[in-house]
């Protein structure tokens, strides 16, 4: 009996511990994916709320009404078009087309949908009229943005994200080719709805150098004043790496060679770094990451994820073979090096506030993960300062300012077919400029060459967003 | 008073009452019976014009509430708390079912099904008190059990994975009804069977059992009653380092015909079930419509709901038993889903208390029997409303909608509060022989 | 009631009925909390106040003290603390036999033992199964003589205890 009881004791006891297991799963399940879950075109709750409640306004960050709800069911936009083509994909659609875009990917809050402890549902129902959803104040500039998408040539495709080191705040995003989010009916190129920025993953070329670079401090004692040989050629496991324009850089330094971006170099650096420590400094940098941002929608980039094998291993190193990354991504790389190695969570919402003004959530900043010591990461900056002063990068150089322009820039081949435009490249940031801490990537398809491609529109771009004060 | 003759030191009187008298209940019926009033009042109102039967159960459940228990404390110490907990989660089915749907006919028959429900519920609490364990009849209940459990094979199954019997216009599940049972036959075998030969018979119907609902493709009820024989085989024979060999060895055969299950016949549909379960917004199969759904109606009711009646909950398939769980985080919010977790949590311990406190090893395995397949019920439908297990098709005691189910809960409710008159019983008479004309001590 | 209505009303109601619902529930918690310091100070005291027999335990050889153990309805009889009644240093295994007293006799199912008979007047009798003892039989188990005899209990005021169906109104205190 006394047994009995004891083993009873004992399965009463681990029957609480479960039930406390489930509760805090329950929780912790609600609080992290509710907001991606209510979000999706399949929620109904969405679809009624559209027919009965005024959706918000979307400010872009100097408070421009962007899109806005004068009343139930219709939806107006800002009247300049530069700006609806440029910020199409942040802002999103009605129709759902955008998968990014916050009127897509936020809807909830737009429709006030998200309101945890029903306040703001019950003073709104107790006070009568028509519901109201939540504003939504963006960090992204309308203007900036305007001007980047200018920069671009007419018809090219392509992306660029600015944005903030120290916090994280993307500053500006352009995808093109973009829609119109006002006429929705208009004739659009088949990929306008993508967000080259946040969903599009391209091979970086040379931009990826950065993170080798990083590897090979980090794991190869001494090689900074190592000395390595270019003969324009090297054929290794069955691959043979070609430096840029069949140029052979003879006998350099790592500086030089990542100045001057010489893949044979970097591919023998690969080989020596080792499969398991590239994909390791690479997955410090966030590849491979599955990640689940709160604000914004990013695809995952990938690193020795599906090969490891030594053809694989010396073309990673100059961004080449399965490596991918979205623009973005690469702009968090730029910024996280800038930042002393600490890599910020990206942040596309300054702030949610209610329509008559009270302030509902704040943006503050997160740090996502340290990608390597503050001074290595220094170390590599300094490299990226020359890649500019004297380097492929010169065109990035900015007129006019006088702070520190650090960059990579990169051409990455999509095919085999030698004969084919290379996705121009550059990725960059201001070093060390406390009022203008800028990192900035830009990609050109089949732009050609990084540095006469990217850079000059990244120097415009950086330009005038100084000139702007974006923060 | 009582203590008085038990002590002449006032200051030991007034520590032996504070021990010996339970904690006033009134607060706590009176909280159920404001709750059931004051939901069905506001459901009573949905549409518009006045709903009469609505209304009629706004004034017959709390009334229901406490003719019931003034009727069984009568006749039966029972443990109240238990019963006012059991009537909460009767009662909480009929709101949900009233508030969910937009149609009353579901909420109207979960609540003509709590007449039948509370009759079952007196007949449990007539079981243990019947019943001591070693009567011939429970022996000969088993192979009635088998030929009932069999019943389904005669009739036509609707759905891959239900064990329905289907009688003109009224259906019933076996498998639910003979839960009870069970508990029953299994406390009985293992409380008084004290050798290994003796338990063998009683395994041997027990995986005959779970056999026949395999083959019936009931794979939430087959893994509900391998849990409860497992459970009651260790707590009453002690041999819990056996009993974990068997999970084991159990696991690791369901494993394996979990990986080949796409090859057998009919049995297709694990392999989709797990797909969906480890991602279920891939939208690659038309069924995960469903976990998407409930996960969604989940995720909607932020702390406090989203008022009664106003939830969508009524988009997601099978929500009146399947996702019911769902139901009630819409409805009425988080917080007030922690608490109905808490509730059942609360069912188990206090179940298995009276099966602590039982004098015969009979009653304190059918107590436990009785706590331990409520409370693990309960975990393997919220697990799947969360996706944190596989969705089973197994429903939420008293709270899901449906006959069966809720005859099965009320009967092994009754069996629990049975128990715990005559744990009270047995107190009381102690006590009383203690205190009478022996004064302190023996 | 327009649906506008109904909406504010639910709305507002959100708040009460959880409040309510979580009301509930602590209070079950704490009642079940303090019922549960109750009942195990009360299992605690059960042997003293539930016993129902008195098992008198003399060793085989005589030498050494009888001793005189209340017990209880059922329960089992060993060597060691994870039996209910506890007899030290006689021989017995550590869980030796399960004994159940039901109608004044003594009911007892071997758990580990196959060593136990009967002395005295039934003596040589061959034990199959379970035995029945009465008062005052004397059983051999392992290297001590047991035998019991019923404690006279006064009859509890209110309930007629009828071992196959409890009729009572039992009120609780």
């Amino acid at each position: 009996m006394k047994q009995t009881r004891r083993l009873i004791r004992l399965f009463s006891l681990a029957l609480c511990a479960v039930a406390v297991l489930v509760a805090v799963t329950y929780v912790t399940m609600v609080r992290t994916n509710s907001d991606r879950w209510l979000n999706s075109a399949q929620n109904v709750r969405l679809q009624e709320a559209r027919k009965n409640t005024r959706q918000g306004t979307v400010y872009d960050s100097a408070m421009t009404r962007l899109a806005w709800s004068d009343a139930v069911g219709e939806r107006s936009y800002i009247d300049d078009k530069s700006v609806r083509l440029a910020m199409s994909h942040t802002i999103g659609d009605q129709k759902g087309m955008s998968e990014t875009g916050v009127e897509n990917r936020h809807a909830t809050t737009l429709l006030g949908l998200n309101d945890i402890t029903g306040r703001d549902k019950t003073i709104q129902r107790l006070m009568g009229g028509d519901p109201v959803g939540y504003d939504i104040v963006l960090t992204v500039n309308a203007e900036m943005c305007a001007y980047a998408a200018s920069l671009f040539p007419t018809g090219s495709r392509g992306a660029l994200a600015i944005i903030n080191y120290k916090t994280g705040a993307v500053l500006a995003k352009v995808s093109l080719p973009a829609f119109d989010p006002a006429d929705m009916s208009a004739y659009v190129e088949d990929t306008s709805y993508y967000d080259r920025v946040l969903q599009y993953r391209y091979a970086p070329g040379s931009t990826f150098k950065i993170v080798t670079l990083t590897s090979a401090l980090e794991n190869i004692p001494g090689v900074a004043s190592k000395t390595f040989s270019c003969e324009s050629v090297w054929s290794f496991a069955g691959s043979t790496i070609r430096c840029a324009g069949g140029k052979a850089h003879g006998s350099i330094n790592l500086n030089k060679a990542f100045s001057e971006s010489c893949n044979v170099t970097f591919a023998k650096l690969a080989y020596e770094i080792g499969a398991s420590n590239l994909k390791t400094t690479a997955e410090n940098f966030a590849f491979n990451d599955n990640f689940l941002f709160e604000d914004i929608v990013l695809y995952p980039s990938g690193c020795l994820s599906v090969s490891q094998s030594v053809s694989e291993v010396i073309q990673t190193g100059f961004g080449q073979g399965t490596t991918q990354a979205t623009p973005l991504h690469m702009a968090m790389i730029a910024g996280a090096i800038a930042n002393g190695g600490e890599m910020m969570e990206p942040r596309l919402i300054r702030e949610v506030r209610r329509q008559n003004g009270g302030s509902v959530s704040h943006m503050t900043p997160r740090l996502y993960k340290r990608v390597t010591d503050a001074d290595t990461a220094r170390e590599v900056a300094y490299y990226m300062y020359q890649a500019v002063q004297s380097g492929t990068g010169t065109a990035a150089r900015i007129s006019g300012y006088s702070g520190r322009v650090c960059g990579k820039t990169g051409s990455a081949e999509t095919t085999n077919d030698k004969e084919a435009a290379t996705n121009a490249w550059y990725v960059g940031f201001l070093y060390g400029d406390e009022e203008h801490p800028y990192a900035i990537a830009v990609i050109v398809e089949q732009g050609g060459s990084g540095g006469s491609a990217a850079a000059p529109i990244a120097s415009k771009a950086l330009k005038k967003a100084i000139e702007l004060n974006l923060y | 008073m009582i203590f008085s003759r038990l002590s002449k030191n006032r200051k030991e009187a007034e520590g032996l009452r504070r021990l010996l008298v339970r904690t006033d209940e009134r607060p706590l019926e009176y909280a159920v019976m404001g709750f059931q009033a004051a939901c069905l009042i506001l459901l009573s109102l949905k549409d518009g014009a006045l709903d009469t039967f609505t209304l009629a159960m706004a004034f017959a459940l709390p009334i229901g509430t406490f003719l019931g228990l003034k009727l069984i404390a009568r006749f039966w110490p029972v443990d109240r708390q238990m019963y006012l907990l059991t009537m909460f989660l009767c009662s909480l089915s009929v709101i949900l079912l009233r508030a969910v749907f937009k149609s009353t006919a579901k909420a109207e028959t979960q609540a003509l099904y709590l007449l039948p429900g509370f009759a079952a519920l007196l007949i449990g609490i007539a079981v243990p008190r019947l019943f001591t364990g070693r009567e011939v009849i429970i022996k000969l209940a088993m192979p009635l059990f088998a030929a009932l459990m069999l019943l389904p094979f005669g009739f036509t199954t609707s759905s891959a994975a239900r064990s329905w019997v289907r009688l003109g216009s009224m259906q019933f599940q076996p498998s639910e009804l003979l839960k009870p049972a069970l508990v029953l036959v299994l406390a009985s075998g293992f409380s008084w069977e004290r050798k290994l030969k003796g338990w063998i018979a009683y395994m041997i119907f027990g995986a005959s059992l779970c056999a026949i609902l395999l083959v019936q493709r009931d794979l939430g009820a087959m893994l509900l009653y391998f849990m409860l024989i497992m459970a009651m085989f260790t707590a009453g024979t002690g041999k819990w380092r056996l009993s974990l060999l068997a999970i084991l060895i159990a696991a690791g055969l369901g494993v394996l015909f979990v990986s080949v299950s796409d090859r057998v016949e009919g049995f297709g549909y694990i392999a989709t079930r797990i797909d969906i379960w480890k991602s279920p917004f891939s939208g690659k199969h038309e069924e995960s419509r469903q976990i998407v759904q409930g996960l969604m109606s989940v995720s909607s009711g932020g702390l406090f709901g989203a008022g009664l009646g106003l939830s969508y909950a009524r988009k997601v398939a099978v929500v009146g038993s399947d996702y019911i769980f769902a139901a009630v985080c819409e409805e009425f919010g988080m917080l007030f889903a922690l608490a109905v977790i808490l509730i059942y949590a609360l069912l188990a311990v206090l179940g298995m208390r009276q099966a602590m406190n039982a004098r015969s090893r009979f009653h304190a395995l059918l107590a436990f029997g009785c706590a331990f397949e409520i409370f693990s019920q309960m975990l393997l439908i919220v697990s799947g409303n969360l996706n944190i297990l596989p969705l089973t098709g197994v429903t939420l005691p008293f709270v899901s909608e449906g006959g069966s189910s809720l005859m099965g809960s009320m009967l092994m409710m009754g069996m629990m509060l049975g128990v715990s008159s005559i744990n009270a019983q047995d107190e009381y008479d102690d006590l009383m022989r203690l205190t009478s004309g022996r004064g302190r001590g023996r | 009631m327009s649906p506008e209505t109904y909406e504010k009303a639910a709305v507002l109601m959100r708040y009460p009925l959880a409040v309510a619902g979580l009301f509930i529930a602590l209070r079950a918690l704490y009642m079940t909390v303090k019922d549960g310091y109750r009942a195990g100070k009360l299992r605690q005291g059960e042997l003293r106040y539930g016993a129902v027999a008195m098992l008198t335990v003399v060793p085989a050889d005589k030498r050494g003290k009888a001793q005189k153990l209340p017990v209880g309805r059922n329960g089992c009889i060993g060597s060691s603390t994870r039996s209910d009644v506890r007899i030290k240093g006689m021989g017995l295994k550590s869980r030796h036999f399960d004994y159940e007293i039901r109608s004044s006799q003594m009911h007892i199912s071997p758990v580990a033992a196959d060593d136990l008979s009967l002395l005295g007047k039934r003596a040589g009798e061959e034990i199959r199964g379970t035995l029945v003892l009465s008062p005052g039989d004397k059983l051999l188990a392992g290297k001590a003589v047991i035998s019991f005899q019923m404690l006279k209990l006064p009859k509890s005021s209110t309930s007629p205890m009828n071992s196959k169906v409890y009729s009572a109104k039992g009120k609780r205190e």
